[in-house]
C-alpha cells in the first residue's frame, strides 16, 4: 500500500487538482526518443492499422496500413516505418550520450510495440531485420523495475502526480492530463469527455462500425472492379482517420512529456540510464554479427535467471529512489552496507559479461547467513545475487523482529525506527518475511 | 423490462457468472445477473446512458471466423493444434460435433431450452462412454451442453466451446477457443483470465453432470485454452490451470439462493427493476476495476463520488481509509478534527505523518 500516494489523492480530490507526489524525477527522459503510437484493427492483434513515430516535440510520421490483414500491404507498412526508426537508431548509435528510449501512450501500447519489434526482427526484408534486431532487447527489459527504455507516459506521470481518482482511470492519459489542469471545479465533467475518446491501441468501436467497416469494404468492391480512383480515394479517407487518431494519441504524449521534463532526474535516474545505455550497447555489438541469432524466447533457466535479477534490481531501485521520496528515509535505506551491495552488484553485472569463470566473493555484512559464492556462468550470477538478496532480507526480517517486539527498546537509533517503518509501509509482518526468507533460503541451497 | 420476482429463474450463462466472480461483494451486479438482465440494457435503458459496451464488427467477426475454422472439415484444424501440443496423440481423431445438430441457433428463449435436450443428452452418453473407456468415446466433443445447477433446484445449461481427451483418459477436460493472438510471454493476460474464468464456470458444470450420471466427479484442474496463431486462422492449443477459477465458480453458485433472499428483503415484493431507484437501492461495490467488464461501472462510479467512497480513489485508499467509510471524514481527520474513537485517532495519525512526509518530498 502506498499511504503517501493515498494522502496526496485525498488532497487532489479536495483540491480538483493533481498534486505533486516527488521534486525529482525517478525514470530518465532521453533527449531524443522514440515515441510510438500504434493502432491496431480490434481482434486482429497485433495486425497494425497504423504507426506513429515522433520524438516528442515534433509533429509525428503515420504510417497507414487500409488493410491490416493483408500481409503484404502490413510488411510494406513496417519497412517504411523502419526507415523512420533507422533515423533514432543513427541518433542513439552515434551519440554515446543519448539514451535509448522508446514512450508508449500506456501498457497496452508498449506490449504492442514489442510484438511490432518481434515481427521486425524476424522479418523477411533485411532493412526491417536490421532494425527489428536493433531493439529486439528492449523484450528483456520490459517492466524491469531497473530500466525505463521502455516506458509508457500514463506511468511515468502518475510517478510525479496523484490525481483524485483511481489507479485504473489513471490509465488514461488524456484523464491524467485533464488532473494537471488548473481546478475549475468542472474536473469530472472534463474527465469524463476525455474518457469517451480511446487512447489504446484499438479504435473507438463506434468509429470501426460507422466509417472504417464501410470504408474498408468500398476499397475491397473497388478494387475488384479494377476502380483504382475511387480506392485511392477510400483509402486516402483511412489515412486520413488514422492521421487524426494517431495525431490526438501523439498530442496527449508530447504534453505528458514536456510536463515530465520540468521535473530534474534523480540520482536513480542517472543509474537508470547508465544501465539502459550499456544494455543497448551491448546489444548493438551482439547484432552487429549478422550470423548472431537472437533468441525467440527464454529457456527456463534464463527465465529464472532474468526473474531473479529483477527481484534483486527491484529492490535497490527502490532504495535509490526513496531519496526522491523522502530524505528520512533515504538516509535508513542508501546505508553504507546498501552502497557496498550497490558497487558488488555492478561489479558482478561486469563478471557475468566476461565469459571465463570468476571467483568474486560478496560483501556481504556481518552475520549473514551465505558467504562467497563461485561465478561462472550468467545464471549463477543471478544465483550469488539471489543469495545475497536472501542474507539481506533475513537481517532486515530480524532486526525489524526485534525492533517491534514488545521487549525491544524504543527507537535506539533512528536508522532501525525509519527502516522498521518502511516493512511496515509494505504490509509485510515480521514472521511472514522470515518465513519468506526461510522459503527462498531452502529453495537456493 | 423484466419483472425481478418473475426473471428470477432465468438461464444463466457462463459469460455473466464470471462477471459476478470478478465482483462477488457487489449485489447489483449479482442481482441484474441472476435477474436475467444485461448490465448494458440496464445502463441504456433505465438510465438512459448511450451505450458503451458496443463491440467493434471487425472483433466479432474475426472472433466468429476464427471458431468456424476451427471446427470446419471435422475439426481438422483445432485436432492439429491439439495434437501439435501433446494434447491429444496422433491417433486421437474422433470429434463429436453437436454444432450440427438442427436447430441450433434458435431465437426464443423456449425454444433454446427445448433444443438443449438432445444435446445434453448426447453429451451424457459422451461422459458415460468415456468414462466406461469405450473405444467409440469421442476425443473432441465441439459444443456441448452441461446443466449447471443453481442450487434452488434450477438448472440452465452451459455451453463450452470444447470437451478433450485423449484415447487413454477416463475423463474430458473442458476448453474454450478464443480468437485473442497467442504472443507468448506478450499475451494479454485478461484475455486469458477471462477465458479461464469461464472455463472454471464449466469445469463445475461438467463435475456437477458426472455427478448427476453416478460417475467419479472429478475433473482435471487444467483447462484447454485455443488462441489464434498471429497472421493466421490457425490455433495454438495451451493448457491453463483453472484450480482458482473452478473455486470462484463454486463460491458464486454457493450464493446464488442466499443472493435471491437478499435481493427480495431489499426490494420488498412485486418490486421490478425497470426504475433507476430501485437498482440503487441495491447495494453496489465500485471498484476502479468495474470498467473493464461492467456496463454499470459509471452509474456506480457516480454515486460512489456522491457518497465520497474511498473506493473512487483506488485500491490503497480502500485499504487505508476504508473503516472510515468515506473520503469526506478522512480530509476533516487530516485537517485536525477530533477523532470520536481509536480508530479514527489511528487513521489520524498515520494521515499526519504521511502528509508530512509528502509535504518534505514535493517541497
Amino acid at each position: 500500500m502506498n499511504e503517501l500516494k493515498v494522502v496526496a489523492r485525498l488532497l487532489a480530490q479536495e483540491r480538483g487538482e493533481a498534486v505533486r507526489l516527488t521534486r525529482e524525477r525517478s525514470y530518465p527522459l532521453s533527449d531524443q526518443p522514440m515515441v510510438l503510437v500504434p493502432i491496431v484493427m480490434a481482434g486482429a492483434s497485433p495486425s497494425l492499422f497504423a504507426l506513429g513515430i515522433g520524438d516528442g516535440i515534433k509533429p509525428c510520421h503515420v504510417h497507414v496500413c487500409a488493410e491490416p490483414r493483408n500481409r503484404d500491404q502490413q510488411y510494406e507498412t513496417l519497412s517504411r516505418a523502419a526507415s523512420d526508426m533507422e533515423r533514432f537508431l543513427h541518433v542513439w548509435e552515434t551519440d554515446p550520450e543519448v539514451m535509448p528510449q522508446l514512450i508508449t501512450s500506456g501498457a497496452d501500447a508498449s506490449r504492442l510495440c514489442l510484438v511490432t519489434i518481434h515481427r521486425m526482427t524476424y522479418a523477411q526484408d533485411l532493412r526491417i531485420r536490421l532494425v527489428g534486431r536493433r531493439l529486439h532487447w528492449l523484450d528483456r527489459v520490459f517492466e524491469q523495475p531497473e530500466s525505463t527504455a521502455l516506458l509508457d507516459m500514463p506511468r511515468a506521470i502518475c510517478e510525479l502526480f496523484a490525481t483524485g481518482q483511481d489507479e485504473c482511470a489513471d490509465a488514461h492519459l488524456g484523464a491524467v492530463l485533464e488532473w494537471l489542469k488548473p481546478a475549475d471545479g468542472q474536473i469530472y465533467d472534463r474527465v469524463l469527455r476525455v474518457e469517451d475518446s480511446p487512447v489504446s491501441t484499438a479504435t473507438d468501436p463506434r468509429l470501426d462500425n460507422g466509417k472504417l467497416i464501410p470504408l474498408l469494404q468500398a476499397v475491397g468492391q473497388a478494387e475488384e472492379k479494377g476502380d483504382s480512383s475511387s480506392s485511392n480515394r477510400r483509402r486516402a479517407e483511412i489515412k486520413r482517420i488514422f492521421h487524426e487518431e494517431v495525431g490526438r494519441r501523439y498530442d496527449l504524449i508530447r504534453q505528458a512529456l514536456s510536463v515530465c521534463r520540468r521535473f530534474p532526474g534523480s540520482a536513480g535516474a542517472d543509474y537508470i540510464q547508465h544501465q539502459d545505455r550499456a544494455r543497448y550497447e551491448r546489444n548493438l555489438a551482439y547484432v552487429a554479427n549478422p550470423e548472431n541469432l537472437l533468441a525467440t524466447g527464454l529457456s527456463s533457466n534464463a527465465a529464472t535467471s532474468t526473474f531473479l535479477a529483477r527481484e534483486l534490481r527491484a529492490e535497490h531501485l527502490e532504495g535509490l529512489m526513496l531519496r526522491s521520496v523522502s530524505g528520512l528515509r533515504s538516509v535508513a535505506r542508501l546505508s553504507a552496507t546498501f552502497s557496498s551491495a550497490r558497487r558488488w552488484i555492478e561489479a558482478s553485472a561486469t563478471a557475468a559479461a566476461r565469459p571465463s569463470s570468476i571467483i568474486r566473493s560478496a560483501p556481504l555484512r556481518s552475520g549473514s547467513r551465505f558467504g562467497a559464492v563461485i561465478i561462472s556462468r550468467s545464471w549463477m550470477t543471478s544465483r550469488l545475487v539471489f543469495v545475497c538478496w536472501i542474507s539481506r532480507l533475513t537481517s532486515r526480517a530480524r532486526r525489524w523482529s526485534r525492533s517491534s517486539s514488545p521487549a525491544a527498546k524504543p527507537n535506539q537509533d533512528s536508522r532501525r525506527s525509519v527502516t522498521s517503518s518502511n516493512w511496515q509501509s509494505r504490509s509485510l509482518p515480521p514472521n511472514a518475511l522470515l518465513e519468506r526468507c526461510g522459503l527462498l533460503a531452502s529453495v537456493c541451497r | 423490462m423484466h419483472n425481478l420476482v418473475g426473471d428470477l429463474r432465468c438461464p444463466i450463462d457462463a459469460r455473466r457468472l464470471t462477471m459476478a466472480a470478478k465482483n462477488p461483494s457487489c449485489i447489483r451486479l449479482s442481482t441484474i445477473i441472476i435477474a436475467g438482465l444485461e448490465p448494458n440494457a440496464v445502463t441504456q435503458q433505465v438510465f438512459g446512458l448511450p451505450n458503451n459496451s458496443e463491440q467493434s464488427a471487425f472483433a466479432l467477426r474475426h472472433g466468429t471466423t476464427f471458431e468456424r475454422v476451427q471446427c470446419r472439415n471435422s475439426a481438422a484444424r483445432l485436432l492439429q493444434a491439439l495434437q501439435q501440443a501433446g494434447i491429444l496423440d496422433k491417433e486421437d481423431g474422433r470429434v463429436l460435433d453437436l454444432g450440427q445438430l438442427p436447430n441450433s441457433n434458435p431465437s426464443s428463449s423456449v425454444a433454446r431450452i427445448r433444443a438443449a435436450q438432445p444435446r445434453i443428452a448426447e453429451t451424457e452418453r459422451a461422459l458415460r462412454a468415456k468414462a466406461g473407456r469405450s473405444v467409440d468415446a469421442p476425443n473432441v466433443i465441439l459444443q456441448p451442453h452441461l446443466r449447471l445447477p443453481l442450487g434452488d433446484g434450477e438448472e440452465p445449461s452451459v455451453r463450452p466451446d470444447l470437451l478433450v481427451a485423449r484415447s487413454g483418459e477416463a475423463r474430458y477436460r473442458v476448453g474454450e477457443i478464443k480468437s485473442a493472438p497467442a504472443l507468448r510471454h506478450l499475451t494479454d493476460e485478461q484475455d486469458i483470465a477471462n477465458a479461464a474464468a469461464q472455463c472454471g464456470v464449466y469445469a463445475v458444470a461438467l463435475a456437477a453432470s458426472l455427478r448427476r450420471l453416478g460417475l467419479s466427479a472429478a475433473v482435471p484442474s487444467e483447462a484447454v485454452l485455443v488462441l489464434r496463431k498471429p497472421g493466421s486462422f490457425n490455433g495454438v492449443a495451451t493448457l491453463q490451470r483453472i484450480d482458482r477459477d473452478i473455486e470462484a465458480a463454486r463460491r458464486v453458485l454457493a450464493r446464488h439462493p442466499d443472493t435471491l433472499h437478499a435481493i427480495t428483503e431489499i426490494l420488498g415484493p412485486d418490486q421490478t427493476l425497470d426504475t433507476a431507484a430501485n437498482v440503487l437501492r441495491l447495494p453496489a461495490k465500485f471498484s476502479g476495476n468495474c470498467r473493464s467488464f461492467c456496463s454499470l461501472w459509471q452509474v456506480c462510479r457516480k454515486e460512489s463520488r456522491s457518497h465520497s467512497a474511498p473506493a473512487v480513489l483506488g485500491a490503497d485508499a480502500e485499504e487505508l481509509l476504508g473503516p472510515l467509510g468515506n473520503t469526506q471524514r478522512a480530509r476533516e481527520l487530516m485537517a485536525g478534527a477530533i477523532p470520536s474513537n481509536e480508530l479514527e485517532r489511528d487513521i489520524q495519525r498515520r494521515l499526519a505523518v504521511y502528509r508530512k512526509e509528502l509535504g518534505e518530498a514535493a517541497g
